[in-house]
């Protein structure tokens, strides 16, 4: 017992040494981010003979972080808001009312879940409309991507919800509007949550979305904003490490703080997906 | 009747509209403009032109090119990261102290943006200057000074590995939530039986896990046809066409003002996926129902 004990031990420690390969190179950035531009000529996990802080101040001074953040938050938040309620509402309304019409308008959503975006023609798409370079074409690009998955989830969910419920509401003379909004939506928190974690991560991170949809700098996301930033100090790589880290630092607090809904909601995301 | 009144049809309508017009118009005309000659510069007059577009799509270079390079990084980074993932899942399954700690680490690059992970492989991978080459350096100064992100023969399967660095811990948690539905007593019965490590791993865990197993491969297939960030951010589909992918084709058109050009690209990558999505269910059908 006492040898399978040590055993498992060593086990352990092996997996802590091979976790170095994810950690090193986040080490890396976050020394090299306060060095001086000749220290990092060479970029090493050494300690800076000076701590040079001022890399952080001369990117909120130079660039756009901090309207890039605010842009990134913005198009997340309100685009996971309008999918979710897009996609719950009509899942739930084809999980309970299944008949000829719904079914086939199911399949329809259902067509989205694996066909990718036409990058090229929703361009053209958005400059007809007018919403291209704004914020809105990007909310309702994001909605409308995620609408399939949310319909597919929250429809999956709603069938394991008791009818009895609704009976319940409806007797008590619920309308359609108030059996959805008061009875059946508190019971789809655990879906609800678990959508929102998996598209706030996408969404968060998406490049490709923004890079052929935005152009003026002020509506730039954070992603694009580093991707912009790279061009414009390729070789200092203080500051471009203090870039990444500014960046990084509210996604890592917030996975740190929320780890374990995060990866159990994205393991569930994507089981049921 | 009730159900009419109580789960009525209206409530659809704004999903729709949105999915419609942001979803499916791109998606039909993305197919018509590929059957055209629009460019940039046509404005609104635009002719048809049948197939032309996809018969010079399969003559240029840098179409195949990135067709090739699609498949060979979907299928090795799709084996890679499964077996990757399926090995830590394993790992972190026994009862180890710190093992919520170590699950936290191993997924933390799936949550930071691919860009990011980009720059932080371009920084480590910097000849002479970065961490990794030094690190090659105490074997041998070539390997040091070896341009790894800009040599033709290299570029691709650094993509690769950075892919793989930052997708294992994805399938890693997804074979974890499998391996809980994994009842011990299966594990009880094999040990009493005498079934050694391996045997129990190709006999029971494996068989049990197929619904896991052809997620992941799934996801990993269809994430890795479509890549683009990753590739775009490290090296720009080059050194030359190295490291050319179909999303990075498209948009390359897209750039150039080759719109129908790129849409053709688009609905051949489309047509790609479908093949891949039906052609891995099936597989994983057979496989299942020879399993149970």
């Amino acid at each position: 017992m006492k040898m399978k004990k040590f055993r498992l031990g060593i086990f352990e420690a092996a997996l802590w040494i091979l976790s170095l390969i994810i950690l090193i190179p986040l080490a890396a950035i976050l020394i090299n981010s306060v060095k001086t531009p000749a220290e990092t000529n060479v970029l090493t996990l050494a300690l800076p003979e000076t701590w040079e802080f001022g890399n952080f101040s001369r990117i909120f001074r130079e660039t756009n972080v901090v309207r890039s953040f605010f842009n990134s938050t913005l198009v997340t938040v309100a685009s996971i808001v309008l999918s979710v309620f897009l996609g719950t509402i009509a899942g739930y309304v084809l999980s309970r009312n299944m008949d000829f019409w719904n079914k086939k308008i199911y399949a329809f959503f259902m067509a989205g879940m694996i066909i990718p975006l036409q990058m090229i023609a929703l361009v053209q798409v958005l400059q007809k409309i007018r919403l291209l370079d704004s914020y809105l074409g990007l909310i309702l690009v994001y909605a409308a991507m995620f609408i399939p998955q949310s319909v597919f989830m929250v429809s999956g969910f709603v069938n394991t919800v008791p009818k009895d419920m609704d009976e319940a509401g409806i007797v008590d003379g619920c309308g359609p509007w108030q059996l959805f909004a008061q009875i059946v939506l508190p019971l789809l928190k655990p879906i609800l949550v678990t959508l929102f974690i998996t598209q706030f991560v996408f969404v968060w991170n998406d490049f490709q979305m923004p890079l052929y949809l935005i152009k003026s700098s002020e509506n730039w996301t954070i992603v694009l904003g580093v991707y912009n930033f790279m061009g414009q100090f390729n070789s200092e790589w203080n500051m471009v490490c203090a870039y990444i880290l500014v960046c990084t630092i509210p996604a890592v607090a917030v996975y740190i703080l929320g780890q374990r809904y995060i990866i159990d909601g994205m393991a569930a995301g994507a089981v049921k997906g | 009747m009730i159900k009419k009144k109580m789960y009525p049809r209206y409530f659809l309508i704004a999903t729709i509209l949105v999915y419609l017009i942001f979803f499916i118009t791109p998606g039909i005309l993305g197919v018509i403009y590929s059957f055209t000659d629009k460019t940039i510069y046509s404005g609104s007059t635009i002719h048809f032109t049948g197939l032309t577009n996809y018969i010079q799509l399969i003559k240029q270079n840098r179409f195949v090119t990135g067709m090739k390079n699609t498949f060979s990084f979907t299928i090795i980074t799709t084996i890679l990261k499964n077996v990757a993932g399926f090995a830590l899942a394993l790992a972190l399954n026994k009862k180890l102290k710190t093992k919520k700690y170590l699950r936290a680490v191993y997924f933390l690059p799936v949550i930071l943006s691919t860009l990011i992970v980009a720059q932080i492989f371009r920084a480590m991978l910097l000849p002479d200057a970065g961490l990794i080459s030094q690190f090659l350096g105490i074997f041998s100064a070539d390997l040091a000074h070896f341009d790894w992100l800009g040599t033709k023969s290299t570029a691709m399967y650094m993509v690769m590995l950075v892919d793989i660095w930052k997708g294992a811990g994805y399938c890693m948690v997804i074979y974890l939530a499998g391996l809980q539905a994994v009842p011990t007593d299966c594990y009880e019965a094999a040990h009493i039986d005498g079934a050694g490590g391996c045997k129990v791993f190709w006999k029971i865990t494996l068989p049990l896990m197929i619904g896991s197993v052809s997620i992941n491969v799934l996801l990993c297939i269809i994430g890795g046809l479509k890549v683009f960030d990753l590739i775009l951010a490290l090296t720009k589909g080059g050194p030359g066409m190295a490291t050319q992918v179909l999303n990075t084709t498209i948009f390359s058109y897209f750039g150039s003002g080759a719109l129908s050009t790129g849409c053709a690209a688009n609905v051949m990558l489309t047509i790609f996926v479908i093949i891949c999505f039906g052609l891995i269910k099936k597989i994983f059908g057979i496989w299942e129902a020879k399993t149970l």
